[in-house]
Formats: structure tokens, C-alpha cells, sequence
């Protein structure tokens, strides 16, 4: 799911945007280093490829609704972990930019829980050294090929899975880092990760069965890899640079934790007790009280401001009597009518 | 698949209406970027429940928006899934927190719905800001100043070819549909089977194409760095625009002068 | 112009997975010289070009192109002196606008921007597309991405062309226009086609391939005359050739 910068607080949004271009960065002195032969064409291409992918659905077995693939497990078993990072990190800011998916500033975690977790996480740490076992069993033989498909399915299925997951478990962190929306963190992230789980299945199902018939129908281009990369030499980098990203995600997240003490405090008793009196009203999730009592008491700093106010927080609010307020709404509208009557003129000026 | 047509005229619509705006389209590229982020971000240190601060930069955007001459059927198309993903999100906040912050005898307005319009503003505010950049620029010299900027090159040249082949690849995907469609599956559930198979097809013939304008760019010199042509030029207009808009950001961010208005009345 | 040959000698590739495409051929064309290449889809015609351009590189025998023997080593000296109009034009442009894919070339050629400026528009007006010049690439035509592929190639300032089917998926009018401008470059051609109405008004001379040999090579109006060796090419008789046949055929009877 694509972040919008309406979620983000700003020094989150800029975190993302920073982290984002050093991982874009690194990438791009990686790649200079480590292909011998970068084949831009590809790379670019199957960037275009990855739209069109995208707006093709397959009915999702079990569900019955449709989805499509994000492609990050696909990229990078085809291209390559960096290369395959910078084409679907092109894909998001192209999306970002000409599809209005997501927006400028949240392009920066856009580009972490999408491209990232997949491509430079989860691929090299399970994927990989299961296709380097596949790939030497299907070239020299030793074992009969349909031995391995079913492995071969369940590991693509499980990074598909982990990766789609962990990408969620970003955006809910990062939805709570910001302090903007009220979603208590526990509801929200199980609402994420359960419909993350079907999609992450169904993606994982869909790129195995995608790789399976490409490896059947044309073979060498999964071993094509093999002649432009070196070998696996390079994943302290990588594993370098998520070590300073969970630095420093931890660091944002305490940053807000501590700045907040007394109003974190006593929301909890608030939670607690208002959260059951919702569950009847408008809890849309249906969620068990005992349930909910545990999670809240798992996460007990986690929990949001769901209104309760100290004196400190009234500071940093604006001005917000009715006066204010309805006095902007009045401006905002007579602008709003003005415009559309301006661009209404405009538009038979320019038919005539 | 989804219509063909539709989607192309979403692609080309952000391009056929760069001609339509006057005086930013001169003005250079890297500037607007620098100055849209600063925009954006300025807004995102307001308090997310300062709806009366929000509301101006929607105002600075609308008046935008007329001076450049961009449709607003354009954004408004283009901004409403992001905009139902966003009130989907922002709705739990009237929900939630419901501390009175107004009332007006017995009618109570929360927090939570300032805070829920703020952040539909918000949504608003930066969907259209991208819009206009975009749509006022033009995708080709956006990507070039964006390599101005120190943007990597192999982004860039990602960015530049991806737009280039979109439109190939999606009538590619088009025929392959076709093919499939006129052997009888076009109502019956598009299966992960055939949806690989499909996929896999577009995948070899993507890497076939691959080969071939490799092999065009290497017969005609291609050495590994692909330079385009910096012509973008600083000029007083340039200076002139960005002091501009900076003073306006600086009158929203630190002056606020909606905020007046609560001490007029 | 100085003088470009093209001296091919016992020439072979076979491709990685088994497939021949290419036996013993050799053949020398002069410099300024038309030569159409014609014969079966899959005969080599495709294979021929590329090793001409040092795309690929023969697994035996030499291609000397003006006193220069193909290596990996000539290969981009080799390149700047072939250029290579592709089927697809789709692949052979793939920068988002006209001037740019034009530029592309002599950029790669470390030629100063001013130079690469003019080499820009005399490109663009070998081919009568000046307009076209600020265009983005992917909402051309057929016939102009055609066109615009065509002064891409000639902007590197060849000495020789090579063209893979470049009638091919062309209206009646571009294809028109696409004939009179090769009639109006004096750079030696090798077009592969299967378009022989054009060859017969473009090439006087005809290599014709069958299974990766040469199997004719001369004068293209006696290949048309040959109904035999136009099978075995798997190609039929031009229409204009029939109509010539028929003529000089009448012209001895009436002399007789």
C-alpha cells in the first residue's frame, strides 16, 4: 500500500526521503562496481514491464477478489538485488509522479517498504542462496527438476509473504512515528498484516508460477545473472545499511515515545477503558476485548493520543476557536467557487 | 485487463497539457522542484489539527492552479484514489479522539474531525503540488533536472527509459490479452495459471527487446553512462521566481495569516 | 568519401544452443554499391548484418571494411563506419525525445555539443523531418519512427548503411518516401528484404541466402528472371520483373 505525505509528519517524511537516496546512492556505485556489463536497456525495460504487470489482475484463489504483483521478489530474481532495487524504486516514483500514487515526500518509505525490504532484504537472506541451489541442481542435473519446484514454490511464496509483511509492518510504524491519524498501532497492524498475508500469498503463488514457466519456456534468462554478477561478496553493505535504517527507525520512534511521557502515561488507562465501551459502538474490526487488553498491554508505549490533552499539547496547537476557523472556511470556499468559475471561463474561451 | 486506451490517455494526459501553461513552463525545473518540496514540507510542521494554517496553502495551490491553466477535472481525476485511501485512513481520527476543541452552545466539534479535515487538506495539498510540477514541467525535463540535482545517473536513465517503454510494453500486454481472449477466456476467471503464463510471455519477449536496444545502443557508441543534453540554463527569471515563492511560503509557514483573522472577529 | 569496402571471407557463426545460422559465406562489395539481401525468413540474412556491424563476431574467416579486419578491438571504429537501421524501430529509438536519440550517437563520439547540434539537424534533413526535432520518441508513427531511426543512424556519419527489412510494416507513402531517400544516399547499402519491388529499383546487385550459404550473387534482374532460384529463395517473382520478362522476351521475337 502506497503512503500519502497527508500521513506523514514532516521529520518522518524527510527520515524516509534521506534514507531512500542513500540507499539509491549505494545502489548506484554497487551496480557501477559489481556488473560487469549493466544492462541498462534491461533494467529500464522491465521497469516499463513491472507497469504493465501491475494492471493485469488474477483472481486470488480463496478469496475471490482479484490483485496484482508488486514484482519485487520477480525483479530481483531477475535482474539482481540492486538493479532490481532501482527499477522498482522508478516504478514508485514514476507512479508518484504521473499517477498521482502516493506522494512526492512519502516516495522516501514508499521506496523503503516496497523496494527495499524486498529487494535488498528478504532476497538476498532467502531467495538467493535457495536459487543458487536450484540453479546448480537444474544446470548440472543431479537431482530430478520436480523435486525442487515444490521448494522452489514455498520459498518464493514465503518471501513474497515476509516481504509484503515486513513492507506493512513499515507503513504502520511509520503511520505511527508521525502522530497525525489516531489508529491505535495494535488494530491497525493487525489490520495490515492479515490483509497482507492473502496478498503476500497470492503474490508468492503468482511469481513462482511465473518463474516456473520462464524457466521452462526460456532457461538461460534466469541464468543470465550468473554472467553478469560476481560473487555474493558485497552483503555487508547491505546488511550495513539495515542495521543504520532500524537504527534509526528505533531512534525516531523512542525520540516520540519520550518526548510525550506524562500524555503517553495516561492515555493508557484511557485506552484501556475506552477501548472496550468502542469495541460496541463504532469498532468497525470486531475485535475481543481480552485480545485487545493484551495487545494494548504488550505495546503500552505505543498507544497514540487519542485526545486526552496536557497542557503542553494545547500550546502546540494553533489558534482554534470557532471564529478562526469558520472565518478560513469562508475564504477557502470564496476561492474555491472563484477558481472553478475562472477555470469554467477559461475552458469555453479556449473551445471557441 | 483494464482498458488499454484509458490508461495510455492517463499517461499522456500528464504531457499534452504542458503546452497549455504560460509563464512556468520557462522557468527552471530545478527550481520548482526545490521550491514544491520546501512547500510541502512546510505545511507538514503545522499541527495536524490547524486546519485554519492548512487551509491558505490550498488557497496559494487554487490560485496556482489558474494561473497555469491545468484543468481541474485533470486533478481531480487523477487524485481520487488517493484521496478515498486517504479519508479511509483519516476517518478513525473523529472516531477516536473525540475531545471537544469547539463548542458552539450544544454543538460539540472534536479534535478528531479538525485533525480529519486537515489531513484530507493535506492529502489534497501535496497530490496537486506533484500534479502541477509534473504537468507544468514536463516528465523529460523533470528527470534532467532532476539529474541536476545529483539525482544518480543510472535513476535517471531508469526514469527516462521506463517512460519511454510504458506505452510499448502495455500494448504489448494489450496483444497478448487479445490472443487470449479471442481463444474464449474472456469471462471465465483469469486463473494464476494463465495469468503466469501471460506473464512469463511478456517477460521473454521484454527480454528480447532488451537484447535489441542493447544492441542498438552499443552500434551506436553506448560506452555505460547515458548523457543527455544540459541546456537548462539559470536566469535572473529563475531567481526572481523562486525569491517569490519563497516569501509566499515564508508569509504561510511564519506569519500565518489566517490566524488573524480569529483576532479581527 | 574515401573508399569503404566490404571484403567477407569464409565467414560462420553458429549460435549459443546449436542453431547455424551462418556457413562459408564470402562475398565483396565495392565502395557506393547497392546490394540487396535477399532470401527465406531465418536464412541469416538478420546474422549477416550483425557481424558486418561487429554486433556479433564470426567464429571464422575475416571481414576486412576498408583496410580495417573486424576485432573486438576495431569494433567501435567499426561501428562509426556501419551503421545499422534496425526492423524495429521501436528498439533502435530509445531516448524520450527525437533530438536526444539523434545526439545520441555522436555524444558517445566525444564530439563537442556544437558539433553534435549540427550533425543534429543535417540528420534530421537528410530525412525531411526537421519538425519532428523537439518530438517525443514514443508518439511517432511507423514511418517516422522510421525516419527518425534512419537520421539517428546517419547522424554518426557512416560510410556504410545496413538495413534489416526497412520497408517492412511501412503505408504506400512512407515506403515511397523511405525509397526515395536511400535513392538519395550515396553511402554504400546492403538492404535485407523481402520487398523486391524495391530491390528491383533500388539494387542493381543481389546476394541471395538459402540455409545459411550464398546461393547467388550478381546482377539482381538476372535473379528475378531465375523463377528457379527464386523458389529455392522462397520468394516469387516481382510483378515489374515478370512485366520486364515479357517485354524483352516480345523484343526477340519481333527481332526473330
Amino acid at each position: 500500500m502506497h503512503m500519502s505525505d497527508a500521513l506523514l509528519s514532516a521529520p518522518v517524511a524527510i527520515v524516509g526521503d534521506a534514507l531512500a537516496i542513500g540507499l539509491i546512492s549505494v545502489a548506484a556505485v554497487i551496480i557501477r562496481k559489481r556488473y560487469k556489463n549493466v544492462n541498462v536497456a534491461l533494467m529500464g525495460v522491465m521497469g516499463a514491464f513491472v507497469f504493465a504487470a501491475q494492471m493485469i489482475n488474477f483472481t486470488i484463489p480463496g478469496t475471490g477478489s482479484s490483485g496484482h504483483i508488486v514484482g519485487g521478489i520477480l525483479l530481483s530474481t531477475l535482474l539482481g538485488a540492486w538493479p532490481a532495487f532501482i527499477t522498482l524504486s522508478s516504478v514508485l516514483i514514476i507512479q508518484a509522479l504521473l499517477f498521482a500514487d502516493g506522494g512526492i515526500l512519502a516516495l522516501g518509505w514508499n521506496i523503503i517498504n516496497i523496494a527495499a525490504t524486498s529487494c535488498l532484504v528478504i532476497y538476498p537472506l532467502i531467495m538467493h542462496p535457495f536459487l543458487k541451489r536450484f540453479k546448480k541442481g537444474y544446470v548440472n542435473q543431479t537431482s530430478p527438476k520436480k523435486h525442487k519446484y515444490p521448494a522452489f514454490v514455498i520459498i518464493t511464496i514465503l518471501s513474497c509473504l515476509i516481504g509484503l509483511e515486513i513492507g506493512a509492518f513499515g507503513v504502520t510504524l511509520e503511520t505511527l512515528a508521525s502522530n497525525i491519524t489516531t489508529l491505535p498501532f495494535g488494530k491497525f497492524l493487525l489490520f495490515m498484516l492479515s490483509i497482507h498475508f492473502f496478498i503476500g500469498i497470492g503474490e508468492g503463488l503468482a511469481t513462482a508460477a511465473i518463474l516456473l514457466f520462464v524457466v521452462k519456456y526460456k532457461p538461460d534468462i534466469l541464468f543470465q545473472n550468473e554472467r553478469m554478477e560476481r560473487s555474493g561478496k558485497g552483503y555487508g553493505k547491505m546488511i550495513l545499511t539495515f542495521a543504520i535504517l532500524a537504527i534509526v527507525v528505533g531512534g525516531v520512534l523512542s525520540w516520540y515515545a519520550s518526548s510525550k511521557p506524562d500524555g503517553l502515561e495516561w492515555s493508557i488507562e484511557k485506552v484501556e477503558v475506552s477501548e472496550n465501551q468502542e469495541m460496541e459502538d463504532a469498532n468497525p474490526l470486531h475485535f475481543k476485548s481480552e485480545e485487545m487488553q493484551k495487545i494494548t498491554s504488550i505495546f503500552p508505549d505505543y498507544m497514540l493520543n487519542n485526545g486526552s490533552e496536557n497542557e503542553e499539547m494545547i500550546h502546540e496547537r494553533a489558534q482554534t476557536s470557532i471564529a478562526g476557523i469558520s472565518g478560513a472556511l469562508i475564504v477557502l470556499l470564496i476561492t474555491i467557487l472563484l477558481a472553478v468559475l475562472i477555470n469554467y471561463r477559461k475552458r469555453k474561451q479556449a473551445d471557441r | 485487463m483494464k482498458n488499454l486506451e484509458i490508461i495510455i490517455s492517463e499517461i499522456r494526459s500528464v504531457e499534452t497539457n504542458a503546452g497549455i501553461t504560460g509563464t512556468k513552463t520557462s522557468v527552471n525545473p530545478c527550481g520548482s522542484i526545490l521550491i514544491s518540496i520546501i512547500f510541502l514540507v512546510s505545511m507538514l510542521t503545522f499541527s495536524i489539527y490547524d486546519i485554519v494554517n492548512t487551509i491558505p496553502y490550498v488557497i496559494t495551490l487554487l490560485i496556482v492552479l489558474i494561473i497555469t491553466s491545468i484543468p481541474f477535472s485533470l486533478i481531480l481525476r487523477k487524485s481520487k484514489y488517493l484521496l478515498l485511501f486517504v479519508l479511509f485512513i483519516a476517518i478513525f481520527n473523529p472516531i477516536i479522539d473525540r475531545n471537544t476543541a469547539i463548542e458552539i452552545g450544544s454543538f460539540k466539534i472534536s479534535y478528531g474531525w479538525l485533525s480529519f479535515f486537515t489531513i484530507l487538506l493535506r492529502g489534497f495539498v501535496s497530490i496537486t503540488t506533484a500534479l502541477i510540477l509534473v504537468i507544468s514541467t514536463g516528465f523529460i525535463p523533470l528527470c534532467k533536472a532532476l539529474e541536476k540535482l545529483r539525482l544518480p545517473n543510472i535513476l535517471v536513465t531508469q526514469l527516462l527509459f521506463v517512460y519511454r517503454y510504458i506505452i510499448v510494453l502495455l500494448e504489448e500486454a494489450s496483444q497478448i490479452s487479445n490472443a487470449i481472449k479471442s481463444r474464449g477466456y474472456g469471462n471465465k476467471k483469469f486463473t494464476i495459471k494463465l495469468y503466469a503464463i501471460f506473464i512469463a510471455q511478456l517477460i521473454i519477449k521484454t527480454y528480447t527487446r532488451a537484447e535489441m536496444i542493447n544492441m542498438s545502443m552499443i552500434s551506436r557508441g553506448f560506452d555505460g553512462e547515458i548523457r543527455t543534453r544540459s541546456d537548462m540554463k539559470w536566469k535572473r527569471r529563475d531567481t526572481f521566481f523562486c525569491i517569490i515563492a519563497i516569501v509566499i511560503i515564508f508569509i504561510l509557514r511564519i506569519v500565518k495569516p489566517f490566524g488573524y483573522i480569529d483576532k479581527l472577529l | 568519401m574515401s573508399h569503404h569496402y566490404i571484403k567477407a571471407e569464409n565467414l560462420d557463426y553458429t549460435y549459443y544452443g546449436g542453431t547455424k545460422a551462418i556457413e562459408d559465406i564470402s562475398f565483396y562489395i565495392g565502395h557506393g554499391e547497392k546490394v540487396a539481401l535477399v532470401g527465406a525468413n531465418g536464412a541469416g540474412k538478420s546474422t549477416l548484418l550483425l557481424l558486418l556491424n561487429a554486433l556479433l563476431f564470426t567464429q571464422r574467416g575475416s571481414i576486412d571494411i576498408g583496410n580495417t579486419i573486424i576485432t573486438e578491438k576495431t569494433a567501435s571504429y567499426i561501428r562509426r563506419k556501419v551503421g545499422f537501421i534496425f526492423q524495429n524501430s521501436d528498439n533502435q529509438l530509445f531516448m524520450p525525445t527525437v533530438d536526444e536519440e539523434i545526439a545520441f550517437g555522436p555524444r558517445n563520439m566525444g564530439l563537442p555539443n556544437d558539433e553534435v547540434e549540427k550533425r543534429v539537424d543535417m540528420a534530421l534533413e537528410a530525412v525531411k523531418c526537421q519538425d519532428l526535432k523537439y518530438s517525443v520518441t514514443s508518439h511517432l508513427s511507423g514511418g517516422q519512427k522510421r525516419s527518425i531511426a534512419i537520421a539517428a543512424v546517419l547522424a554518426m556519419d557512416p560510410e556504410i548503411l545496413l538495413m534489416d527489412e526497412p520497408s517492412s510494416n511501412l503505408d504506400p507513402y512512407s515506403r515511397r518516401l523511405l525509397i526515395e531517400r536511400i535513392k538519395s544516399f550515396s553511402h554504400t547499402c546492403i538492404i535485407a528484404t523481402h520487398d523486391l519491388e524495391m530491390v528491383w529499383e533500388l539494387c542493381p546487385r543481389s546476394i541471395a541466402i538459402s540455409e545459411g550459404k550464398i546461393i547467388y550473387d550478381g546482377p539482381s534482374k538476372s535473379l528475378f528472371y531465375d523463377k528457379e532460384l527464386l523458389k529455392e529463395c522462397r520468394l516469387e517473382q516481382p510483378y515489374l520483373a515478370q512485366i520486364e520478362q515479357m517485354k524483352e522476351s516480345e523484343k526477340i521475337r519481333n527481332c526473330n
